[in-house]
């Protein structure tokens, strides 16, 4: 999994890279809670299931994102892989997602940044027969 | 396109970009800087005030204050007024973390009394206001007490023992704006903000022991009750999670609804909704039961320090004469009254890192404030210290009241971590004397001074405008990072 971390004056940005947009989502999901803390420290004890639809595939990212950092904050779940089915129907988009790890343990998780908003700043999507490729930038 | 190309000099203080100088631009763009902050103007923050002044129902001008620098829509420093009926709202103006502000505690303590305790107090202070990542409030509140704290704000923290009475007279819009409404706040906000309250937060919100270091004007300083050497206390938080989750909510929903009008935008932070709207008026509600939530965390911090350093020292209230000077937001859009070509009008006035500046006599200052102009709190970084200013008699017709809200960043977290690398940033912290406590190092390495325009320079334009003037400065012992 790639993702390059990018220059904001006040906050950080990410850029991620798959090879189609389940991958991509996934990659996304993996790059934030790799920003967030050492996924390595992560077990999975527990497997974490929803769907999240939107009209655009813009916003559809964003929630993404901020579903993740919602589940840190408020139900102190901390992921270790995230898995993801992406589908297109006729007016939304929609993604399956499964993310396996753990309640939040402050002894053994070692927190790196809180992310508090996915935001639209600069966000840049790319998408080509070879690689679907975002960028977005967290608020701090 | 280099927008710094456009800028033209007006006079020591200013700096324009006319009308006219890119298409849509509906006023022009003024920009409060001198020519030493000048030097470190970023190109994205101009295009970002540029792209603020082509807004609907945008009055007079696109402002920025000298600690200008590049944010999510508007620049942070920006200021931008809107014609109550005509104008929009928008999220981005206002800022993620809304009613992000500073409060000041005075107390009666010099300097050479925390001498040889200055580690222990803070140590306790760290202990008992909960900060850092993920950090969960004491306070345990109920649905029914978020839904009046979103009405009452600071109030609430009075009535359940959190606070003083008479701090509400010292907290800007003593400490509640009209018009929160729970209804218009979602349930994910709701679930972030009800474990939040009375908690610091992390990124660059702190709290910092200072002793005043040198007074610029004695006789507002007496009247604010502050002396050289004395140990103040500031205090830099906001609406923590709460906040954040409204302003994420509102950029996706207006974000919606422009593209549903095929109105596209030239930054999608940039999003907003006509003031006169169901969707306007919605935010504006759930934006004011945010700020509402902000100046009750601070009063509840405020009473936690408060009851530390009482505690610590085994000495009473009257004796410490531990007091608020003021509490004022630096993100947020409120309603205010100003005369524009003659006419009286009702605008909403978004500050995004901006503070409210209101000189004496301004109708809506109270007791001492009113003699003297509004207090202005102005940290710099977590070594040089910061100000205390006044509002300014230019201010109302220069800025729609607005002054600086600090230094502003030049470095990005990034950048400062790269210098970090290069510098021996905690043995500079420690060799300055300044005890510096947080839960991570990496906080620290992330807000190194080096990462901070120079304060002075920013206070210098401020107060050479006209807009604030300094009553004291203030330098760091003690400084707790989120």
């Amino acid at each position: 999994m790639k993702y390059n971390l990018l220059d904001d004056t006040g906050d950080l940005g990410i850029e991620v890279k798959g090879e189609d947009f389940s991958k991509l989502f996934e990659n996304l999901g993996n790059s934030v809670y790799d920003i967030i803390l050492k996924r390595e420290d992560v077990f999975i004890s527990k497997v974490d299931r929803g769907v999240l639809k939107e009209d655009s595939l813009e916003d559809l990212l964003i929630k993404f994102s901020n579903m993740i950092i919602y589940k840190f904050e408020c139900g102190r779940f901390v992921g270790k892989m995230v898995k993801v089915d992406f589908r297109r129907s006729k007016n939304f988009f929609v993604v399956y997602y499964k993310i396996f790890g753990e309640r939040l343990d402050p002894s053994r998780h070692f927190i790196k940044n809180v992310l508090k908003a996915a935001t639209y700043h600069n966000f840049e999507m790319f998408e080509s027969k070879k690689y679907k490729k975002v960028k977005i930038y967290f608020d701090l | 396109m280099n927008y710094k190309e456009f800028l033209k000099r007006v006079d020591e203080n200013r700096v324009i970009i006319p009308k006219g100088s890119f298409e849509g631009m509906r006023v022009d763009c003024e920009i409060f800087i001198n020519r030493e902050v000048e030097k470190s103007l970023e190109d994205d923050s101009i295009k970002q005030l540029v792209n603020v002044s082509k807004l609907p129902g945008i009055v007079k001008k696109s402002l920025a204050m000298p600690d200008i620098h590049s944010g999510y829509g508007f620049p942070i420093g920006g200021v931008a007024a809107f014609d109550l009926k005509n104008g929009i709202i928008s999220p981005g103006g206002v800022g993620y973390d809304i009613n992000c502000g500073v409060r000041c505690i005075i107390t009666g303590l010099k300097r050479d009394d925390l001498k040889n305790c200055i580690k222990e107090l803070l140590t306790k202070i760290f202990l008992e206001v909960p900060s850092g990542i993920g950090s969960v409030g004491s306070v345990k509140l109920k649905k029914n007490d978020l839904k009046r704290i979103v009405l009452k704000g600071a109030f609430w923290a009075v009535e359940n023992g959190f606070g003083d009475e008479k701090d509400l007279e010292s907290i800007e819009s003593n400490g509640c704006l009209e018009g929160g409404e729970f209804d218009c706040i979602s349930e994910d906000a709701i679930e972030r903000g009800i474990s939040q309250q009375g908690t610091l937060g992390s990124g660059n919100h702190f709290l910092e022991i200072d002793y005043v270091s040198k007074i610029y004007d004695l006789d507002i300083a007496n009247k604010f009750g502050l002396f050289e050497n004395q140990i103040v206390v500031m205090l830099h938080t906001g609406s923590r999670g709460f906040g954040h989750q409204i302003c994420s909510d509102y950029v996706s929903s207006f974000s919606k609804d422009l593209r549903k009008k095929d109105i596209s935008l030239p930054d999608k932070q940039l999003v907003y909704s006509y003031f006169n709207s169901d969707s306007g008026r919605s935010y504006y509600k759930a934006m004011v039961g945010a700020a509402n939530y902000a100046f009750c965390n601070r009063e509840i911090i405020g009473y936690m320090i408060k009851k530390t350093i009482l505690k610590f020292f085994k000495r009473s209230e009257s004796d410490l004469k531990i007091e608020l000077l003021y509490d004022i937001a630096h993100n947020i859009a409120k309603i205010e009254e100003y005369e524009i070509d003659g006419v009286k009008r009702k605008l909403i006035v978004h500050r995004k890192g901006a503070t409210r500046a209101f000189p004496k006599g301004h109708p809506e200052l109270k007791g001492i404030f009113k003699e003297t102009g509004q207090p202005v709190l102005i940290p710099g970084d977590m070594l040089s210290g910061g100000y205390i200013l006044v509002g300014g008699e230019k201010s109302v017709e220069e800025s729609f009241s607005s002054t600086c809200h600090g230094a502003g960043r030049t470095l990005s977290r990034k950048e400062a971590i790269r210098f970090s690398k290069r510098t021996d940033v905690f043995e500079k912290i420690n060799e300055s004397g300044v005890f510096v406590l947080s839960q991570s190092n990496r906080t620290i390495v992330e807000e190194i001074p080096q990462a901070y325009k120079n304060v002075d320079n920013v206070v210098k334009t401020v107060q050479d405008a006209k807009l604030s003037f300094p009553v004291a400065k203030l330098l760091p012992v003690g400084v707790i990072k989120g």
